[in-house]
């Protein structure tokens, strides 16, 4: 953090895997505001691999849309002009795969698990994990690491009273596979020590001349404890200074912004956690972007990252439906496609990145897609958002009542208050219900949950200024970028068609009475729009949990939003008739409830 | 912001290769000898070097400290260590305390020492691996040799990865293991000595020249640069290694589909051009009938997946056991095959072309190749000379473009306006450009979904 700020004129860049976005933020009459946004295709690959190129692009749009000058000669005007220059410029990134990291640690769902936790958290792909304990012959295991050529290990294990021998033999391994960095040169790969404080001289004698060693506190000084920042912060450091240096045109990136220019997943992350205390509750973020998903939790006041690297929509989208199945992601779609083109669909996506959806079935394909996408990436942050494993501990009556036991779930289907989207799918979804759905379907929160969109793809840009200029990224959050789709609730039950759920009353302020039901199978609205708040009053009949418990009656305050209060009486998970054509006709039924396309496009079941 | 084409061509370029083998070999041409792609340029046989995993404790029958285990081994990382040569040594404590002894199994180089273990890995000369090795299970179970067969987890025949448990007996605490130090096939049982014989497979490797051309340079040992002469196309996706083999075109337009009857018995060693789009039971009928490679505008993904055996998911191709290459020069689907590429292909009919259908399409972009032999390269000839195209491209009336994306994927037009806002069919607001198609209708299309030829 820095001192004071005397900003007024400031320029962020998100260089993305796909498309490199570019906003200018001004201060205007005491607060400030998005001036402009532009973007341009990222150029971090093959035939061009200078990401600047991709910069100057974005920056000469946003010149374009905002009739104000920026570059002269190539080269920032600084500092800001009545009509020209910026005082400051700040970046994150994640093109050419982003931060990606090797971890190790001596058992896997312990020390090992804590430095994929702290790796991740400080917005890292993380390549492979090595453990003691991992099922792969030692030379496997250093072959591994050497063909990995990551940007950063991180290197864990034992308790700071514990035995040394096998977090030494773990350094040994890596000592081994004298390891490269991605980006060749002349420099040694950064190793951080985050173990047992006894191995420290033991692990710097076996790395030293091959590469570089940093020592932080230990991840796990004892079983029972996590100490994951010391080790985020040094990531971050060394990322800044040792890693990407080495990406092609990333000198010129770091010497424009000064320094500040972060992993994309670690700005976004910063956001949520800071929305996620501004609301006092429960928050899961997404971010969808080209190569990969990233998820961010804040449950009970602890926070998770995870980046699921190949899963994303551009680069990823084959891996998607080869993760999926392409039955998962045709079950979305309100028409007939065929196996086969639904494939070359996606092959081609990958191949050519930049292109837009140009017809409704393709938008609602990129849509199907997207939901499988952040489906997949969420059950992947559940495996890391959870209590540390290996800990014996003792519990009271009420931790074992509120608490979840070590190494479940911290996220359950009733606890997340808030979600909130971003990336170029969800933030550029033509319609508010389609982004909501999108959302929805895929992370199918129960209870009362409300819906936040990064209307202007925003996120990133806010977390590396909120570094700089925390009150600028806070006004700018609220006024430009989060916009409320709406609440929706929805029990936690498996219901019959037609079964009723529940009877829902809405008091609006102003004194009006709604009421509804929550019908098994359905999914319906009703109007609360944005700004709107009322008192929602649900009545679930027996056995039927909507937050309060089976059967109980729940009062709450809800939030509108531009898609308004949702009634998903769809059940956990979301189950489709056997039959396809009934279960076609059943997601009509939910996308025309929303009026999430044009009803034309629905009309017999898409087209 | 419209694209350029990743589609390559540079027409008539000079190209050198290194053509090496992985481990060292005898090289089988001369400097300035003339080449055809089927020369060998380099070859050796060997065992491959296993790494054999040797546990100094246990060897030893002792627990050491890191310390104690550092004093023990004689042999360091990168140390030659041959067979039977002395590893370690260890003298118990005492006046009288007797010196233990571990001598390597094969002769090999020292990769890896774990002190913190107490092993050594050795990384075996791959020249002097021995075929047949000898485990005694019998001594390491301490069983007697004539009941080994009941200790046994393989038969002969049996295949074994390396390190996998060979035999397993009870022993004074829990059980004790012999596990495998190579991977091969359990030859035989030896029931009078309590040993099993592994034999190990013999790995062949040769490099080829891949395209007619010169030796322009030797590398000692391993293989030599080879250059030649040709037109270079880099395509947008391919599928399979290294092939090579006569040009035949099959079909009389970049817009025509490559059908199944063309692929005809004499079209085997051939690389066959199509237009388009191949389908799965064209390109089923050119495996089955030996032909090399195909070139085609696009096939489906889930018949290439069919073709491969595997998923393609991440974009990264090259390592499919296939005899058969395939390259796509313009992508997924039906897709016309670039005019410019197609008439260059068609004027080269009967020319020997080599192709490589290794892809990677991020994370260090790996395009497929084709070149087109056009000659043989004056002696100390050039390099391919590097075209850096900028990816993204301003539109102005008259550029030549290909749509991306539905309702007009695959189809070619001119410019005629560009940079207007306009609402989609999806209510996306973009920038758009006028096209007028080939058949003369006047589309609006996002920027974006255009690519510049």
């Amino acid at each position: 953090m820095r001192g004071e700020p005397q900003h007024e004129i400031v320029l962020a860049t998100d260089v993305g895997s796909t498309t490199t976005k570019a906003v200018l933020l001004e201060m205007s009459d005491g607060e400030w505001r998005l001036a402009g946004q532009a973007q341009a295709p990222t150029t971090v690959e093959s035939p061009t691999e200078d990401v600047m190129i991709g910069v100057r692009n974005a920056i000469r749009r946003l010149e374009q849309a905002t009739g104000r000058e920026l570059l002269d000669g190539g080269e920032l005007v600084r500092p800001g002009q009545r009509d020209r220059g910026v005082d400051l410029f700040v970046s994150t990134s994640s093109a050419g795969g982003g931060l990606q990291m090797a971890v190790a640690g001596v058992v896997r769902t312990m020390s090992a698990e804590s430095a994929e936790r702290a790796a991740l958290g400080a917005g890292a792909i993380v390549a492979d994990v090595i453990s003691i304990d991992d099922a792969r012959l030692i030379v496997e295991r250093i072959r591994r690491v050497r063909e990995l050529r990551p940007d950063m290990i991180l290197l864990s294990g034992g308790t700071d009273e514990g035995g040394v021998s096998q977090v030494a033999a773990v350094a040994e391994y890596i000592a081994a596979a004298k390891p490269t960095p991605r980006f060749g040169g002349t420099r040694r790969v950064p190793v951080i020590f985050a173990g047992n404080r006894r191995a420290r001289e033991y692990v710097r004698d076996v790395l030293e001349g091959l590469v570089d060693v940093y020592v932080v506190d230990n991840i796990r000084p004892t079983l029972e404890e996590e100490n994951l920042a010391p080790a985020r912060a040094e990531i971050h450091r060394l990322y800044l200074e040792h890693v990407m240096v080495q990406a092609p045109g990333y000198p010129d990136l770091l010497r424009w912004a000064e320094q500040v220019v972060e992993p994309t997943p670690r700005a976004v992350g910063r956001m949520v956690e800071l929305l996620a205390r501004d609301r006092e509750a429960n928050v899961v973020g997404l971010d969808v972007g080209g190569a990969t998903t990233d998820v961010f939790s804040v449950t009970g006041g602890r926070f998770f990252r995870t980046v699921s690297a190949n899963l994303g929509m551009s680069y990823s989208m084959a891996n998607v439906m080869a993760e999926s199945g392409p039955a998962a992601v045709l079950r979305w779609l309100p028409f007939d496609l065929e196996d086969k083109v639904l494939s070359n669909w996606n092959a081609n996506k990958m191949i050519r990145p930049t292109t837009l959806p140009q017809t409704l079935d393709e938008l609602m394909l990129e849509h199907a897609m997207a939901r499988e996408a952040i489906r997949l990436s969420y059950e992947h942050h559940h495996t890391l958002a959870r209590g540390l494993k290996g800990v014996a501990c003792r519990r009271t009556l009420d931790d074992v009542l509120i608490q979840p036991p070590p190494g479940r779930p911290v996220i359950t289907p009733t606890n997340v208050d808030l979600v909130i989207g971003s990336g170029g799918v969800v933030s550029h979804a033509p319609r508010p219900s389609q982004a909501l759905l999108l959302l929805l379907d895929s992370l199918q929160p129960a209870g009362i949950t409300t819906f936040l969109l990064d209307s202007g793809f925003l996120l990133p840009h806010l977390g590396v200024l909120a570094l700089v200029h925390p009150a600028a990224a806070t006004d700018i959050l609220w006024r430009d970028c989060v916009v409320a789709l709406g609440t929706v609730v929805a029990p936690l039950c498996r219901p019959r068609d037609g079964q009723l759920l529940a009877r829902v009353r809405v008091t609006l302020p102003a004194g009006g009475v709604r009421e509804d039901r929550l019908v098994g199978g359905r999914l319906a609205r009703m109007d609360l729009g944005p700004g709107e708040r009322a008192v929602m009053e649900a009545i679930p009949v027996r056995g039927v949990d909507v937050g309060a418990g089976p059967g109980r009656r729940i009062l709450r305050e809800v939030v509108g939003g531009r898609v308004g209060l949702v009634l998903d009486g769809r059940g956990r998970p979301i189950r489709f008739p056997a039959d396809p054509y009934a279960a076609r006709s059943r997601l009509v039924k939910w996308l025309a409830a929303l009026d999430a396309y044009p009803a034309a496009s629905l009309a017999e079941g898409g087209r | 912001m419209a694209v350029r084409t990743q589609l390559k061509i540079t027409p008539n370029a000079l190209l050198r290769r290194y053509r090496n083998l992985a481990l060292p070999g005898q090289v089988l041409v001369d400097r300035d000898e003339e080449v055809t792609p089927d020369t060998v340029v380099a070859r050796t046989e060997m065992v491959p070097g296993d790494p054999w995993t040797v546990d100094i404790t246990r060897e030893l029958g002792l627990r050491l400290t890191p310390e104690q285990a550092r004093r023990a081994i004689l042999k360091r990382v990168g140390d030659r260590v041959e067979n039977q040569e002395t590893l370690a040594q260890y003298r118990l404590p005492g006046v009288l305390g007797e010196t233990r002894t571990v001598r390597s199994p094969i002769t090999g180089t020292v990769e890896f020492v774990s002190y913190a273990y107490g092993r050594v890995l050795i990384r075996e000369d791959a020249r002097l691996a021995q075929r047949q090795v000898v485990v005694n299970v019998a001594r390491q179970l301490d069983v007697w040799p004539r009941t080994i067969g009941m200790y046994l987890r393989y038969r002969e025949g049996d295949e074994v990865r390396q390190g996998a448990a060979l035999a397993c007996a009870p022993g004074g605490v829990g059980l004790l293991y012999s596990y495998t130090p190579v991977a091969g096939v359990v030859e035989h049982v030896d029931r009078r000595t309590g040993t099993v014989v592994i034999s190990r497979p013999t790995l062949p490797a040769e490099v080829d020249a891949y395209f007619p051309g010169r030796v322009h340079e030797l590398v000692p040992s391993l293989g030599a640069v080879v250059g030649t002469r040709g037109d270079h196309v880099l395509g947008i996706f391919g599928l399979g290694f290294e092939n090579h083999g006569t040009l035949r075109v099959l079909v009389d337009s970049p817009r025509a589909e490559l059908p199944a009857e063309a692929v005809t018995p004499d079209c085997g060693g051939k690389v066959l051009v199509g237009g388009a789009y191949i389908g799965f039971e064209a390109l089923r009928l050119a495996l089955d009938r030996g032909v090399h490679g195909v070139i085609v505008g696009g096939a489906d993904h889930t018949d290439l997946e069919r073709l491969a055996g595997k998923v393609i998911g991440v974009g990264m191709t090259g390592q499919e056991e296939l005899s058969l290459t395939v390259i796509l020069t313009e992508g997924f689907g039906f897709m016309p095959m670039n005019r410019d590429l197609f008439d260059l292909l068609a004027g080269a009919e009967g020319s020997v072309v080599s192709i490589n259908g290794t892809t990677q399409v991020r994370a260090g972009v790996v395009r497929p190749e084709i070149i087109v032999h056009r000659g043989l390269p004056d002696r100390g000839g050039g390099d391919l000379p590097d075209r850096v195209i900028p990816p993204a491209a301003d539109l102005v009336p008259g550029t030549r473009v290909r749509l991306l994306r539905k309702p007009h994927l695959g189809q070619w037009g001119i410019v005629v306006r560009a940079g207007d806002l306009a609402a989609l069919e999806t209510e996306a607001r973009v920038t758009v450009a006028e096209v007028e198609l080939e058949n003369g209708r006047r589309v609006a299309v996002p920027e974006a979904n255009l690519e510049v030829h």
